[in-house]
């Protein structure tokens, strides 16, 4: 353990670092304060009173954005030694192992940076506590700082692994953007490919999604918000990426010649790959002008651009006019790429057109239609859950009506599509079809407004789908029951007031309230489970739950009411809240 | 002592070092000479353990250079090309020696700085390169190394300084016994400072010696007789070169002086001198005999 760490050379490391630590503290520190300190003062100078909420996560973190690029400036500069021939052969030279200067290097840029995020959470906390419109709790700051220095973490990965690829700054940016972006980058654009070829493969369902956000957590903070972090699960994979990324830069650090500093990559090889993947998005922009929107002019236009783009990478990094066309030729590496994937996107267009499916083909349906939110998504069961039901297991239908409906739609789509290019649809609804040669096909039909009421009606009222619908959650899949009692008066108008169920009273009341609903008719489900209620369905007085917990399939929120003819559901709650 | 087997080193198509073997004994000031390009300073940084070799191997007391803390501890190598850390004074260099070099002591940093008159307390990378040079000098000398090595260390340097560095480092080795490698594309440079000399050339050393040996092992003689003679006359004597211009004759000698002489003196000469040669000499007459010329070499 000794030989990999060195706490004077720590020290060494964080002297070293000092000026560019300080630059980035004061900056990160003073961009995080502003809108606390904006808030603070507007609450001080406003003259209305204010109920204190708890701080909310984006009031402290919003400035804490900038700390992703400051952590590739702060490996930058402190790996700077790379890319000049006499600091790389003074710091190779120290009495040290490699590794051991890897990693104290790093220790010292991280010490900076999050030292730095907690001075800033700290200066937050203490606006929050000055702040009358604002109650100060510890775990947005935990939580906050844990995000992002899980964030940093991943950023830094890439950068160090670009610097121990690379022998000069400009290429070092070049290849952390690439490690960083290429792949979203890449994902975006043949995702817009497919939705604009192949709207009716569902590719959330392909090899794709893997280099989605949901998936290839290098996207990093992408479209994310401090609400919208990753989910604790995703945690561990964020930090086993960022891990798995240092091991790489490690190796890559110890393996590293010293003389390649001054040089754009440490070999030729790889200065190929870094210069194609350079180009690689613009080849693909390219391929969409062509493939796409059939247009030459955009395609040769981007071309070009591209070529320059490569060119000029080239005379950047190895500045030498002649080497840099001498290379030229290998401009057909990317256009070879970009025409790939281009080629594999049409290929996949040809197959899905060719494959729809007949009613006898199709054995059973399952259709959903997605919510987007940010880019992630969730996934509802259909347009009656009004709310975020519980999660349906997946319900499939074999009902002939729903399964003719849904053949019909896909036709009608490949047919309008071929025919036109272009669609109609009111809204897109994804299909999961299970065929009958054992095989599933994952659709998403883009059925006109008439074309969807009735499919979905059709699958709504199918045996399958009501059964499922009409199910209450376990008693032991609820996590917290709230109670609201709305009543008119005539005199005073409506009055609210709301009361959750203790934890004690819980499975007791909900056996009562399962037991009840079980033994109503039809339609009083369908009513308890409408989710919307009115004062006059229910004489003026109306008592609704709502209700969360967690399944298998993950968490809902459900509102049902508790109608009249619930008489012991509604005594069991009136005696547990005789006042409200 | 620094043994050197077989090593090769290349940058991509170039063969900077080519099969080279090379034995510096501890206690010496080893010089390496040669023209530019040679390969002194890719032997100096593979010794130093900042260059892997792709062939070969490079050991210290039979114990490996490259990654080995435990070997890089006792080496000091000062580039020809210096690093100082930004807007760094010698004092702050001072603790980062101090940090990384177990045996660096201050007060030998103090009474160098005051010996070589810099102010430790100035930005070394705004002052001159020869005051640079003293700077890098100081610090490596404070860590008490067992091995210096020194890139093109007395470029840049006046007379003076010169004089002074090289004194310092003579009396560092001998004092502690310590092993200096200086490498220079100067013969005169080196001359008065080394033990043994070693000449690079396109990545392989073509000589090695030691210095007093070289001295002595080659003179000049002229001698003259009153009758007609040849060059058979000296039969039985190691020459390396020989001219005559009427009767007298002038050339290379290799062997033992006296013993020339006494011979010589047996021949009853009408002139018998005996010269000893410069360096350069020594070594022009020597690469002649293994089939360089000089020119190409330095």
């Amino acid at each position: 353990m000794r030989s990999l760490f060195s706490a004077k050379l720590y020290v060494v490391c964080l002297k070293k670092c000092r000026l560019t630590g300080i630059i980035c503290g004061i900056l990160l520190i003073v961009c995080n304060a502003l809108l606390p300190l904006w808030d603070l003062l507007d609450t001080l100078a406003g003259s209305f009173t204010v109920t204190p909420v708890t701080v909310d996560r984006s009031l402290i973190s919003a400035g804490l954005f900038l700390l992703l690029p400051l952590t590739a400036i702060m490996l930058l500069s402190a790996f700077f030694y790379l890319f000049r021939r006499e600091q790389s052969d003074f710091y190779f030279s120290l009495p040290h192992k490699r590794l051991c200067v890897f990693l104290c290097m790093l220790a010292a840029s991280f010490t900076w940076l999050w030292g730095a995020m907690l001075l800033s959470l700290l200066l937050d906390a203490l606006l929050v506590l000055l702040n009358p419109s604002t109650v100060f709790s510890a775990l947005p700051f935990l939580r906050t700082f844990g995000f992002f220095a899980l964030l940093s973490l991943q950023i830094g990965g890439f950068t160090s692994l670009a610097v121990t690829l690379t022998g000069t700054l400009l290429s070092a940016c070049v290849v952390t953007l690439v490690l960083r972006y290429l792949v979203p980058i890449l994902y975006g654009l043949t995702t817009l490919f497919l939705d604009e070829l192949v709207p009716m493969l569902d590719r959330t369902k392909t090899w794709l999604r893997f280099f989605g956000p949901t998936y290839w957590l290098g996207w990093g903070a992408w479209g994310l918000s401090p609400q919208e972090d990753p989910t604790p699960s995703q945690h561990p994979v964020v930090a086993g990426m960022a891990i798995a990324l240092y091991v790489l830069a490690a190796v890559c650090y110890c393996r590293r010649r010293s003389e390649m500093a001054e040089q754009s990559a440490v070999s030729r090889v790889l200065q190929q790959a870094f210069r194609c993947a350079f180009v690689l998005p613009v080849v693909l922009f390219a391929a969409f002008w062509l493939v796409v929107r059939k247009s030459v002019t955009g395609c040769i236009i981007t071309l070009l651009f591209a070529a320059a783009c490569f060119l000029v990478y080239e005379l950047a990094t190895v500045k030498n006019v002649r080497r840099a066309l001498k290379t030229a030729p290998l401009f057909v590496l990317p256009v070879l790429c970009g025409a790939l994937i281009a080629g594999g996107c049409y290929l996949t267009r040809e197959l899905v057109f060719s494959h729809t499916y007949a009613p006898d083909e199709i054995e059973s349906v399952r259709l959903y239609e997605v919510r987007q939110r940010g880019l992630f998504s969730s996934h509802s069961s259909s347009r009656v859950f009004e709310y975020e039901g519980p999660p349906m297991k997946l319900v499939f239908t074999g009902d002939a009506e729903t399964l003719r409906l849904t053949s019909d739609a896909l036709d009608e789509c490949v047919r309008s599509f071929r025919e036109s290019g272009e669609y109609e649809s009111a809204s897109k609804i994804h299909a999961v079809i299970r065929l009958r040669n054992g095989h599933t096909a994952y659709r998403v039909l883009l059925p006109s407004y008439a074309e969807q009421i009735g499919l979905m009606d059709a699958y709504e009222a199918a045996p399958e789908s009501r059964e499922v619908f009409l199910r209450l959650p376990q008693a032991e899949e609820i996590q917290s029951v709230t109670v609201t009692y709305t009543y008119l008066s005539y005199t005073d108008g409506t009055h609210t007031a709301s009361a959750k169920i203790p934890a004690e009273d819980l499975e007791a009341f909900w056996t009562c309230y399962a037991a009840e609903y079980a033994s109503a008719d039809e339609e009083t489900q369908l009513y308890v489970k409408k989710g919307e209620f009115t004062l006059q369905e229910n004489r003026n007085h109306l008592l609704t739950l709502q209700i969360t917990g967690e399944t298998a399939q993950g968490t809902f929120r459900n509102q049902y009411c508790v109608p009249i003819p619930f008489k012991e559901s509604r005594q069991y709650l009136l005696r547990l809240f005789p006042n409200e | 002592m620094i043994q050197a087997e077989n090593v090769t080193m290349k940058f991509d198509d170039f063969v900077a070092l080519n099969q080279l073997n090379c034995s510096i004994p501890d206690g010496c000031v080893y010089g390496l000479v040669g023209s530019n390009g040679a390969g002194k300073s890719t032997f100096l940084r593979l010794i130093s353990g900042v260059y892997r070799p792709a062939e070969g191997k490079i050991e210290i007391d039979g114990h490996a250079v490259y990654e080995n803390p435990d070997v890089k501890k006792q080496i000091v190598y000062i580039p020809d090309e210096l690093y100082f850390l930004p807007q760094a004074s010698m004092n702050r260099m001072a603790k980062l020696y101090a940090a990384v070099y177990e045996t660096f002591s201050y007060e030998r940093f103090t009474h160098l700085t005051q010996t070589f008159g810099l102010n430790p307390t100035v930005n070394i990378n705004t002052v001159s390169k020869g005051m640079k040079r003293q700077a890098a000098t100081i610090l490596a000398l404070a860590a008490q190394p067992r091995y210096l090595y020194f890139d093109e260390t007395f470029d840049g340097l006046d007379p003076v300084m010169r004089n002074l560095v090289k004194n310092v480092i003579y009396n560092d080795v001998v004092e502690r016994k310590a092993t200096a490698i200086i490498s220079s594309h100067s013969l005169r440079e080196l001359e008065d400072t080394c033990d043994q000399l070693a000449l690079l050339h396109k990545g392989g050393i073509i000589f090695e010696s030691d210095i007093q040996n070289l001295k002595t092992s080659l003179f000049k003689v002229q001698v003259a007789f009153s009758d007609t003679y040849g060059k058979e006359r000296f039969d039985g004597f190691e020459m390396l070169d020989y001219t005559q211009k009427g009767s007298v004759a002038t050339f290379i000698a290799r062997g033992d002086r006296d013993a020339f002489r006494e011979k010589l003196e047996d021949m009853r000469p009408l002139l018998l001198d005996i010269l000893p040669l410069s360096l350069e000499e020594v070594f022009l007459y020597e690469m002649e005999a293994l089939g360089y010329a000089f020119k190409d070499v330095l």
